[in-house]
């Protein structure tokens, strides 16, 4: 399908009368008759489209967006009805058991925490340091989308040693990542070593009696479960938003 | 507000994402007997009897085109108050979400009316598009379905 959409695009090409197809689509495209314009003036070609300037890249221009929606477009291959009609008929399958938590890992220590107080987990960026806040939980100030976010060490909260975590990191995800996180109107952000993405893990309905040395599962861990051979702490919503109003205070 | 973005015909509609059940592709669709212009038949979802209008025929008289973007929208839909059933709509070029408020949406006729980037977006008032045929068929569909399968 996709080898004819660009055997398609090639003679419409070669024919520009036969282009406006898609220009009707996109309201100032008729000033660019180019029907595949990012492999010539794009980012893909020699750049020189003027567009580029407000657009930066091909992939945020309406253009290439017309060009992706033309795609869709396209007749269905044969079978696709059927396929789609069996599939959707079928009964769902009972969800993943579990409470869907987004499992990640500060220094050597992987943690859990539930998908109802994440906001959005983002890269890292610059952290600002505050004038006589050196020590402590508090981190700085990070900028989210605009707005300033007090950025905590949840390693330092939580009591973690700064770990190495090396052998584990899974390959390009190595970079680390920020957390926002909110609770009852609380925001924060947090950096983290690495996220594993949201995993439904089986939680026991009765916390387990704490061992007296696990700082973590003290300062504000709920239970502790094993996650592929790795003992994860997940973590309660309330101690730990709890325990950092706390060392801000 | 997300609006779930799609055309009928020339015209682009837009309807509020938190109606929607899911978008599917478009599957085969089996006839309802005796059913009035606008429908498309049924189809079963989940292994529950889903009722399908097209939109395209309900407005412009003609079946949607058939290509990968028409898809049949799953809504919910409130055929009596305080009753959600899932009907599903087919609509040509459902690829887009729009971010609107619905102060936005201005009275032109009888339709309500968003500028957008790429023309203007029309607010999808179902209600308004269904024939009373239509709403005996849906009611008389989904009352059959909550009798015993003994009972039919």
């Amino acid at each position: 399908m996709l080898s004819d959409f660009k055997n398609r695009r090639r003679s419409e090409a070669a024919a520009p009368a036969a282009a406006p197809a898609a220009a009707t689509t996109v309201s100032f495209d008729a000033a660019r008759p180019m029907a595949d314009c990012w492999q010539h003036i794009g980012v893909w070609g020699n750049g020189s489209c003027g567009e580029l300037k407000a657009h930066l890249h091909c992939r945020n221009c309406p253009t290439y967006a017309a060009a992706a929606r033309h795609l869709l477009d396209a007749r269905p291959p044969a079978g696709y009805r059927r396929e789609w009609t069996e599939h959707l008929a079928e009964r769902h399958a009972a969800g993943p058991a579990g409470t869907p938590l987004l499992v990640f890992r500060i220094g050597d220590e992987w943690l859990a925490l539930g998908i109802g107080v994440m906001e959005e987990v983002g890269e890292t960026r610059p952290i600002h340091t505050l004038p006589h806040r050196r020590e402590g939980v508090l981190l700085g100030v990070v900028n989210v989308r605009g707005e300033l976010l007090a950025c905590v060490s949840a390693g330092r909260l939580l009591g973690i040693e700064k770990g190495v975590g090396a052998g584990t990191v899974l390959p390009g995800k190595a970079a680390g990542r920020m957390l926002v996180v909110s609770h009852a109107g609380e925001r924060y952000a947090f950096p983290v070593t690495e996220v594993r993405g949201v995993q439904h893990l089986v939680l026991p309905a009765e916390p387990p009696a704490p061992e007296l040395d696990d700082q973590v599962m003290g300062a504000a861990g709920r239970s502790r479960v094993v996650w592929r051979g790795q003992s994860v702490c997940c973590l309660d919503e309330g101690k730990l938003f709890a325990a950092l109003n706390r060392s801000l205070a | 507000m997300l609006f779930l973005v799609f055309q009928v015909g020339a015209d682009r509609f837009a309807l509020e994402a938190a109606r929607v059940i899911e978008v599917l592709a478009m599957v085969e669709l089996q006839k309802i007997p005796g059913a009035p212009a606008g429908t498309a038949g049924e189809f079963v979802y989940r292994g529950e009897p889903v009722p399908v209008l097209d939109l395209c025929l309900l407005t412009l008289d003609r079946p949607s085109n058939h290509r990968l973007s028409t898809r049949i929208i799953l809504l919910r839909h409130e055929p009596q108050p305080g009753v959600m059933k899932p009907l599903g709509l087919i609509a040509e070029h459902a690829t887009e979400l729009a971010q609107k408020h619905l102060g936005e949406f201005t009275s032109v006729g009888d339709a309500l009316v968003a500028p957008d980037p790429r023309g203007r977006l029309r607010l999808l008032q179902l209600d308004k598009l269904l024939t009373p045929e239509l709403r005996d068929l849906l009611a008389v569909y989904y009352f059959t379905q909550t009798l015993e399968p003994d009972a039919v």
